[in-house]
């Protein structure tokens, strides 16, 4: 009774035989990774017709054609090439915002999982917290410690983080309330030990879940916070300060601006959401 | 009465279609109370929810019928099975406070269940009302009305549930395991009040059940079921005096030696080896 | 049998509101002392960084002195309260309007924003996730479902933009984003509520400028979160609808419209303080999308304010956004009070 093997198994797994039942039993998986995929490998490889970072004053504000795919914006960049090239620096930012909400998360809410006023307090706080406009509130953050791109990490980590507490706090306390841990308890394991050795794998399904709405969250953020003007340093591209930039001739018909930008953020987000739902469905279904 | 033959129910599942009930054959007959009995999964609730049309909306009918007074239920519209499930057919579900709407009302939930097949008055439906809680033994019958399910007790609860099942007169009254999530000390009292309900209004009854004692007492026949399948049917005292087929010993033989009448006279040498 | 009579009943819910609403003092400290402290997240000297490297001495002067640099935290601290509690929340360096004033300005503008976005969310969002729910895992339930992904993917601003592109370019039938009302018209600044009013005095043209006009926004903000309202809706409607309750519901014969009122009504709950929690991103949203349409909403000033550091301003919105929404949490929870008979009142 020493190792509970209900609980211990989810852990000793292998991965990889993990990911491929993963795969084959959900469509959602394979389509929302397999885009996300396709966009991060675009990001990286695809080869760019035109230099992103220097206009060409002569073609300005053309339509799309064969040599400009998704045409020029009014300052003469080449639309498509932009578009590719902000994947670069747009993917890379919402995976580590992620990354770091996770961790906050994990520093946080495993600690909380142990019941107690204090821990009690620290929730209802959260609440008031997360009640508040946070996009707002990241926007402000952001731009009174200085406009520069990292900080946008602060932005992402502020809305999500939160999110990542409860979810792992609710989740620990959940599998802390099962047999098991009681059972390991009862051996001698130190609780500590039950915490990390224990809690932790089962949390990890769920995380995943998370994970994936985070990035497709975070991606958000960026784009609304580089729509803003927040976080931006020219000529440097993102999908968010593009949709800005054709936001100003989109209301004289240069559609293509904005728009190819704003078709970028949706197949990324539309395929972490598809990935999210995918995960989740695998599961419940276990 | 009731005529069911050859019932055949799926379940879409992400592993692919299960059959949970498989050819079920039986029969309640005009003013009799037919028990159901079978361990948990056995397809008791299924066949009961296939033969009212109540299966989830990934299960499915996909043979058989089920004809009550003439009408072949299964292959009747929506519409019209509405019109006879609670006028007709009562139903009486395992948990009260689950049966129960908890943010309504007993008396709207009274108003909504009469309004459903009859146009009333108000007052006459309070009348009616008040008239059928009396008649489940319910104290208090004004109060209750006014009241919500949460600050009933258990067995008034399903008391309350009953007197929604019987306000139509329904000729014929299924119930489904209608103890199982009360007091042991209150289980007899429900059973004895639904037993009384029937046999006043000379109505039909279908129990769910995993309790042959509860079957031996209140019912003239049993059909006992298993993974689906109906193994055995028939009278009461002939399939427990003499059980044909091997499961229904092994259920027999279960069964504790219970502390009222009805079990030990039946258990012959056979039975308790 | 009652296990709770109705007289013992009363006391506890009494003291239940008083608990309830003996909390917001405490948020509404918290919220203060968090938009005093916010000025101490600008790294370097806050003057320099509002005024740009190029202000002379007698302008950071007097910056400082309009941020209280020039005095100790403590007294700082103690007058920012003081003001506060009296109303006063300064006034904005680049305009040197009174912010309270300002707000008065802007805050209908948004309000009327957020509530047609929010009615149009909250009613579309329930039908999508009712009907979803209703049909679990049948043909329309993966239509709905779809419709929900789809909406949740696009950023709002980004359908804003492909609205005035469809609506206003191509087709021509909204207005041109610039504001609540046609230019003509003149400034709207000082006609706050243009839908309701109008609505009231009974003024046709003015009506129907400003619903054209407020016809994308809303409709740009209320469709993205229609589909979180969705997912909320189909969630708490699919478990609502397999409970005993509504099967017995069926089994007595209800129709099926009523089978869904019971099972909406158990999961009403859930979906009222989903609107608390929504509130907050929503207003952030408007944002966004208020700077989109030239709304001039409080959003819009907010942000401006933002970019240009002007303390105040950010000072003001944080505490007219968290008492917002206190409010709205306050007002949700006793909705939810009366709707439920269960609650229990700890």
């Amino acid at each position: 009774m020493s190792n509970p093997a209900g609980l211990r198994q989810p852990f000793f797994v292998p991965f990889f035989s993990r990911s491929v039942n993963y795969v084959r039993a959900s469509p959602g998986i394979v389509a929302g990774g397999g885009m996300l995929l396709l966009l991060l490998l675009a990001s990286f490889l695809a080869p760019l017709p035109h230099d992103p970072m220097t206009p060409d004053p002569t073609a300005v504000l053309l339509a799309p054609s064969s040599e400009y795919v998704f045409g020029t914006d009014a300052n003469g960049f080449d639309v498509f090439s932009r578009v590719i090239a902000a994947g670069r620096s747009d993917l890379p930012l919402a995976l580590m915002g992620t990354l770091a909400s996770l961790v906050l998360g994990l520093l946080i809410g495993l600690p909380l999982s142990v019941k107690s006023k204090w821990s009690e307090g620290f929730m209802r706080a959260l609440d008031a917290f997360q009640s508040f406009p946070l996009i707002v509130l990241s926007v402000t953050i952001v731009s009174l410690t200085g406009n520069d791109i990292q900080n946008i990490l602060y932005a992402i980590v502020i809305i999500n983080g939160p999110r990542f507490i409860r979810l792992i706090r609710g989740e620990a306390l959940s599998i802390r309330d099962g047999r098991f841990i009681e059972a390991a308890i009862a051996t001698g394991a130190r609780p500590r030990r039950v915490v990390f050795r224990h809690v932790m794998p089962n949390v990890v399904d769920v995380c995943l879940v998370q994970c994936s709405l985070t990035t497709a969250n975070a991606v958000i953020v960026i784009a609304a916070l580089n729509f803003l003007g927040i976080g931006v340093s020219p000529p440097t591209p993102t999908w968010g300060s593009m949709v800005q930039v054709g936001a100003q001739a989109i209301s004289t018909g240069q559609w293509w601006i904005a728009i190819w930008p704003g078709v970028a953020i949706f197949i990324a987000i539309a395929s972490l959401n598809m990935l999210a739902n995918g995960i989740q469905r695998q599961v419940e279904g276990s | 009465m009731l005529r069911v033959t050859g019932l055949t129910s799926q379940f879409r599942g992400r592993a692919g279609v299960v059959r949970a009930i498989d050819d079920v054959t039986f029969e309640v007959p005009e003013g009799e109370a037919v028990g159901i009995v079978g361990e948990t999964g056995s397809g008791k609730s299924v066949t009961i929810r296939s033969v009212l049309g109540l299966l989830p909306s990934y299960g499915k009918v996909v043979s058989g019928s089920a004809e009550f007074e003439g009408t072949d239920l299964i292959r009747l519209h929506r519409s019209r099975l509405r019109e006879i499930r609670g006028a007709r057919i009562g139903f009486v579900a395992q948990n009260p406070f689950g049966s129960l709407n908890p943010v309504l009302s007993i008396e709207k939930q009274f108003r909504n269940v009469m309004r459903a097949h009859r146009r009333i008055s108000r007052s006459d439906l309070r009348d009616l009302a008040l008239e059928r809680l009396e008649s489940v033994q319910v104290r208090g019958p004004e109060r209750v009305l006014r009241g919500y399910a949460h600050e009933l007790s258990g067995g008034m609860a399903q008391r309350v549930v009953i007197a929604l099942a019987m306000l139509h007169d329904p000729s014929l009254v299924i119930a489904d395991e209608p103890t199982t999530a009360l007091d042991v000390t209150v289980q007899r009292q429900i059973l004895d009040l639904i037993d009384a309900q029937v046999k006043q209004g000379r109505r039909s009854l279908l129990l769910v059940t995993h309790d042959l004692g509860v079957v031996a007492q209140y019912c003239h026949r049993v059909v006992v079921m298993k993974s689906g399948k109906v193994v055995e049917t028939g009278l009461v005292a002939d399939v427990f005096t003499n059980p044909s087929h091997d499961y229904t010993r092994q259920l027999l033989a279960a069964v504790p030696p219970a502390p009222w009448a009805a079990v030990p006279s039946l258990s012959g040498p056979e039975v308790h080896r | 049998m009652l296990t709770a009579p109705k007289e013992r009943r009363r006391r506890p819910l009494l003291r239940y509101i008083v608990k309830r609403v003996a909390i917001v003092p405490v948020s509404l400290f918290v919220l203060g002392s968090v938009s005093f402290f916010l000025v101490f997240l600008i790294p370097g000297e806050p003057a320099i960084t509002i005024l740009g490297d190029f202000a002379t001495k007698e302008q950071i002067a007097h910056v400082n002195s309009q941020l209280g640099l020039d005095k100790p935290l403590l007294e700082r601290y103690f007058s920012f309260w003081g003001n506060l509690l009296q109303g006063d929340l300064g006034t904005s360096f680049f305009t040197n309007e009174p912010i309270l004033h300002e707000i008065g300005k802007f805050l209908p503008n948004t309000l009327e924003l957020v509530f047609f976005a929010l009615l149009l969310a909250i009613s579309l969002g329930m039908a999508i996730g009712v009907v979803g729910a209703y049909f679990a895992r049948r043909v329309p339930d993966r239509i709905m479902s779809g419709v929900t992904s789809v909406l949740q993917s696009v950023p709002d601003f980004f359908l804003a933009l492909v609205g005035i592109y469809v609506f206003f370019f191509l087709f021509g039938w909204a207005p041109a984003p610039i504001g609540r009302l046609p230019i003509e018209s003149g400034s709207a600044d000082d006609r706050p509520f243009l839908i309701i009013s109008s609505l009231f005095t009974g003024d046709w043209t003015t009506l129907g400028e400003a619903v054209s006009h407020a016809a994308l926004p809303v409709l740009s903000l209320g469709l993205v979160y229609a589909s979180y309202f969705a997912k909320t809706a189909r969630g708490s409607m699919g478990t609502a609808l397999t409970t005993p309750q509504v099967e017995f519901a069926r089994a007595c014969g209800l129709r099926e419209r009523t089978v869904v009122y019971y099972a909406f009504a158990a999961s009403r709950t859930t979906v009222i303080t989903y609107i608390a929690i929504l509130f907050g991103s929503l207003l952030g949203g408007a944002a966004i999308v208020e700077r989109v349409f030239n709304w001039r909403g409080m959003g819009q000033w907010a942000l401006d304010g933002v970019l240009k550091v002007d303390v105040p301003i950010i000072q003001g919105f944080v505490v007219t956004a968290g008492l917002l929404t206190l409010t709205l949490f306050l007002l949700l929870d006793l909705v939810v009070l009366l709707l439920d008979p269960r609650v229990s009142y700890e």
